[in-house]
């Protein structure tokens, strides 16, 4: 592991112990509660916040610990405040410049990798704007240029996506994707989205209450969300497809497994690219093909069930889904693994958002 | 005044800042009325008052300058470093704001006269401060730094520590996340600061008097100077108070609104 982080510190009776790695190139996705300690994790990450306990390692270089405190300034961790802090009084391309003219870098070249690095982010036209004419997106790119021109070795993004409106959110996750795609150090993303998250990152941090409370793939959260958070906000089932008009009301959603059906308030262009979502507590199982009037229903067999307060099934069907229901239910269907069942859901469950 | 503009004021305050304003202007009308304009010329003519003129012009922009040099990076130190005994500093540099300037002279003497603490040792390296334009910017330096002190700090805790950490985060040394990012936000409190110490300087009177004395061509400045003709020559006097008056006046014209918006 290329980062290992033990962060432990406390402010009045809030207590944070979390312990957080990551392999090199990995992104994490460190979501949870307001108040959960996310940013303070983001700030102690940084070396802003002292810890009073625990170490920072990364690349196999101490940051923190054993009486060891890498100052804030030579620490090659890159951070997205969520409030951005572009410097005001610097047009959008010295913003992105300053890490290079702090390295004492020579004019010429910072300028010249500034702007590359701002045409790669899609900002080239607005080299010159003072932040407080840039745009939400615009604004964020800049911040995203600047945090990452020092090519740091651990990049912090706390909420980046939460400012934007719907079409700039949209635009900024695709770049996000890509950039931390090709990016070969550590990504952390703060998020409260769950498309956000489980879009950008390839396994998730919750944390709660200063603890994580669990740490997986997004697929292993889906499968068995160790808290009621977890189940609510990142346990959710996710659709990647393309969606096109079927009838007023409804659209099809083509994903790469299989197919769904969608209701749209306004009718849409064909071929659109759509996320999904749906709450597993929204989905019911049966045994036999259901009656009702539920638009999706989906058979397949029974690939895992387990238990907490509430159970959770994962039927292997086209595509596949993942139920929560109450114990009695799961009882009284006599639902176990290996058995053929049906997963129905109405069409007005399942949530959009372009990919 | 427009009945929609000032939604929800008493009629009471509205006759209270009335009579303010009146207490302000009257004695402004007054000067203005009772200056022999005619004597303008011969006034201002007077090499005793060119001189105190460009006396008090020398006198107040170099105590402003010297204002800013210390003021500053005492204000920054104050709103952002800390240090043991941070609380007791910070009141003592504000005591010139509230002590008598008269005071402030005598403990300037304390300190730099001929057997002050400091001026013995000045003394010794041929430096005399007292009696000297010398003193006079010492004395209008001390009485308007803590103006210059409350602007910068007041601008820094109006914002926040932020942009400095992110530049920290992006690398920057302390002294280029000053140069960079720092003073260039504290540019209009540092320009207000400037103007206020500066006014102030122009107008001190009673450090002055008593630590530089009030020596014709030496340290006699326009205030010294209004002191002495009132004493004997009033339309003299009143005459070079329009002159300081339009002076400040001026001022404030220049700066319009930019003193105070922040």
């Amino acid at each position: 592991m290329s980062l290992s982080a033990h962060v432990r510190t406390h402010r009045g009776s809030f207590e944070l112990d979390a312990t957080i790695g990551a392999a090199d190139g990995e992104t994490i996705g460190l979501v949870g509660p307001n108040g959960a300690g996310k940013s303070t994790v983001v700030r102690a990450l940084a070396g802003l916040l002292a810890l009073d306990g625990g170490h920072m390692t990364l690349d196999g270089t101490t940051l923190d610990g054993e009486g060891i405190r890498v100052p804030v300034r030579e620490r090659p961790v890159g951070v997205v405040f969520q409030d951005l802090r572009l410097f005001p009084n610097l047009s959008a391309l010295d913003n992105i410049a300053f890490p290079l003219r702090a390295a004492r870098i020579p004019r010429d070249e910072t300028r010249r990798r500034a702007g590359e690095l701002a045409e790669r982010l899609g900002i080239a036209t607005r080299k010159q704007a003072p932040p407080a004419e840039l745009s939400g997106g615009e604004a964020q790119r800049v911040a995203l240029a600047r945090a990452l021109i020092r090519r740091p070795r651990l990049l912090l993004l706390d909420e980046p996506l939460s400012a934007l409106d719907v079409a700039a959110r949209r635009e900024m996750r695709t770049l996000l994707r890509a950039v931390l795609g090709s990016f070969d150090g550590i990504a952390v993303v703060v998020s409260h989205d769950p498309v956000d998250v489980m879009t950008i990152a390839g396994r998730v941090v919750i944390l709660e209450g200063g603890h994580v409370v669990q740490d997986g793939t997004p697929e292993e959260i889906r499968r068995r969300p160790l808290s009621a958070y977890a189940s609510e906000w990142v346990g959710v089932n996710l659709f990647r497809g393309t969606l096109s008009p079927l009838e007023p009301g409804v659209a099809r959603l083509l994903t790469a497994d299989g197919e769904l059906f969608v209701a749209v308030r306004d009718p849409l262009p064909p071929e659109t690219e759509v996320i999904a979502t749906l709450r597993p507590s929204d989905v019911s199982i049966h045994t036999h093909p259901p009656a009702g009037s539920a638009r999706n229903v989906i058979a397949g067999r029974i690939s895992s069930v387990s238990i907490g307060d509430r159970a959770r099934v994962v039927l292997a069907g086209k595509p596949p889904i993942v139920a929560e229901l109450t114990l009695g239910s799961l009882r009284a269907l006599d639902l176990v693994e290996g058995r053929d069942a049906f997963a129905s859901f109405k069409a007005t469950e399942l949530t959009v958002v372009p990919a | 005044m427009n009945g929609d503009a000032s939604p929800g004021i008493p009629r009471a305050v509205l006759a209270l800042a009335l009579a303010g304003a009146a207490f302000v202007l009257l004695p402004i009308v007054g000067l203005a009325a009772r200056a022999p304009w005619s004597d303008l010329g011969t006034v201002l003519s007077r090499e005793t008052t060119t001189k105190a003129l460009v006396l008090s012009l020398v006198v107040s922009l170099s105590a402003a300058m010297l204002c800013l040099l210390a003021g500053v990076p005492l204000g920054l130190a104050l709103a952002r470093a800390r240090l043991p005994g941070q609380a007791v500093v910070r009141a003592l540099v504000m005591l010139p704001l509230v002590a008598p300037p008269v005071v402030g002279g005598v403990a300037l003497l304390s300190a730099f006269g001929r057997r002050g603490i400091v001026g013995r040792w000045l003394a010794h390296l041929g430096v005399s401060l007292p009696f000297t334009a010398g003193g006079a910017i010492v004395a209008a330096t001390f009485v308007a730094m803590p103006l210059v002190i409350i602007a910068v700090e007041g601008g820094l805790r109006s914002r926040g520590v932020e942009l400095e950490e992110a530049a920290e985060t992006l690398g920057a040394s302390p002294w280029l996340t000053l140069r960079a990012v720092t003073l260039p936000l504290l540019r209009p409190q540092i320009v207000a600061a400037f103007v206020i110490a500066w006014a102030r300087a122009l107008g001190e009177f009673g450090a002055t008097i008593t630590f530089a004395g009030n020596v014709s061509g030496r340290t006699q400045t326009l205030p010294l100077a209004v002191f002495e003709a009132l004493q004997t020559d009033p339309g003299a006097a009143i005459m070079l108070s329009v002159l300081l008056m339009g002076v400040s006046l001026a001022t404030l014209v220049a700066l319009r609104g930019r003193l105070f918006a922040s």
